[in-house]
């Protein structure tokens, strides 16, 4: 425990150095590697990753909290964030970078974010498919790469944002998928 | 501490973008897509929270700033923004907003090994509903609120907390010197990094 609390003291307090520049991450070039790396042991991932090459989707990695993230239509840009100074993403990276690349996915197949001015019923309505569909999406992937690579941390982390529910539902429903084969 | 945030008039809106756009980055906000709110915090003097959102990103995108108006410091998961508003004089601690700095410290700071979490209420902790029905009420049972006091001797206030990092949740104590720098010591392991908890609440727990 004491290297463990050595380790965070050192990072709570580092040296300052110049004020950076930019929003840019430091290290993106290594967090996309990383991300890319993982969600290629995925299924769902590597088609998500392979419609992003085929569309020239850029994705960029700003300095920030890691919670924040986003596509940004007119740039065809999704934008992920990571704390500075990491040069790991942490795996919760990977569902919201997730998230970002089917957000461009369904804007792209024509199922795009709703004007409000459709109607409240099919407004909700589309805004509830697109909204099921992404967590979809996250479920899947988190779940493949845990299969992939025993990565236990993915479920914590997928577990801390919120979809702990949606994670063990989907455990159980692949847990029936394979009794009956 | 609840933030009361205000919305800042389109001008303003503007003025703040167009600082925030000599960065490469910078042109993700445009005045037609974006706002920005403020926020102000108890140990701060001349500072604010600024928070900049695109709402045409999918779902809307913001970055969180600390400024006086005038310089821009990037909440962006390091302590260094903190630093250089407490270096510039901003940060006004006393035994009354101690609390609020160290639990704001600790929502925008985080480490490779994760984030780190100051538990006020054990209920809104990020793993509790993964731990058995009997490690939840121990850790309920176990709990503290947070406690701060001044250490006239050393000029240091000292902060009581249960916290969670890397797997490990303790009791700890933070000693916090008044140019806002934070140092973290344990003085209690509530539960180790495979959940098991220390129900005697010794400290020998390991």
């Amino acid at each position: 425990m004491n290297s463990i609390l050595k380790k965070l003291n050192d990072a709570l307090r580092p040296k300052l150095k110049a004020a950076p520049a930019d929003l840019r991450h430091d290290n993106e070039v290594q967090i996309l590697e990383s991300l890319y790396a993982l969600l290629n042991t995925s299924a769902t991932g590597r088609v998500l990753l392979s419609y992003a090459q085929d569309c020239g989707l850029k994705v960029h990695v700003l300095r920030g909290n890691i919670d924040n993230f986003g596509y940004f239509p007119e740039k065809s840009t999704v934008y992920i964030s990571c704390p500075a100074g990491v040069s790991m993403p942490t795996a919760r990276a990977v569902a919201y970078l997730v998230s970002g690349l089917r957000e461009a996915m369904l804007e792209g197949s024509g199922l795009k974010r709703p004007s409000p001015n459709i109607g409240k019923e099919r407004f909700l309505a589309i805004h509830a498919e697109r909204d099921k569909d992404i967590a979809l999406h996250q479920v899947k992937v988190v779940y493949e790469i845990h299969q992939a690579t025993g990565l236990l941390e993915i479920f914590d982390e997928f577990k801390a944002i919120g979809y702990g529910s949606l994670l063990e539902a989907y455990k159980l429903d692949m847990a029936e998928e394979a009794s009956k084969n | 501490m609840i933030l009361n945030w205000q919305k800042l008039a389109r001008v303003k809106t503007a003025e703040v973008i167009e600082r925030v756009s000599m960065t490469a980055d910078g042109a993700l906000f445009s005045v037609a897509t974006s706002e920005a709110s403020v926020a102000s915090l108890p140990f701060y003097n001349g500072f604010m929270l600024v928070r900049l959102t695109n709402h045409a990103t999918l779902p809307s995108f913001s970055l969180d700033f600390l400024s006086d108006g005038s310089s821009f410091y990037l909440l962006d998961g390091s302590p260094e923004p903190l630093q250089r508003v407490a270096a510039r004089g901003g940060l006004v601690l006393n035994d009354g907003n101690v609390i609020d700095y160290v639990s704001f410290f600790f929502k925008y700071v985080t480490t490779e090994e994760g984030d780190i979490y100051l538990i006020d209420n054990p209920d809104d902790m990020p793993f509790l509903d993964s731990l058995s029905l009997d490690q939840q009420l121990e850790i309920k049972r176990s709990h503290t609120g947070m406690e701060a006091v001044y250490d006239r001797e050393n000029d240091v206030f000292l902060v009581k907390s249960d916290m969670y990092f890397a797997g490990v949740l303790l009791k700890a104590t933070l000693t916090v010197a008044p140019d806002g720098d934070i140092e973290v010591s344990e003085h209690a392991m509530l539960m180790g990094a495979g959940g098991a908890v220390n129900a005697d609440n010794t400290g020998y727990y390991s």
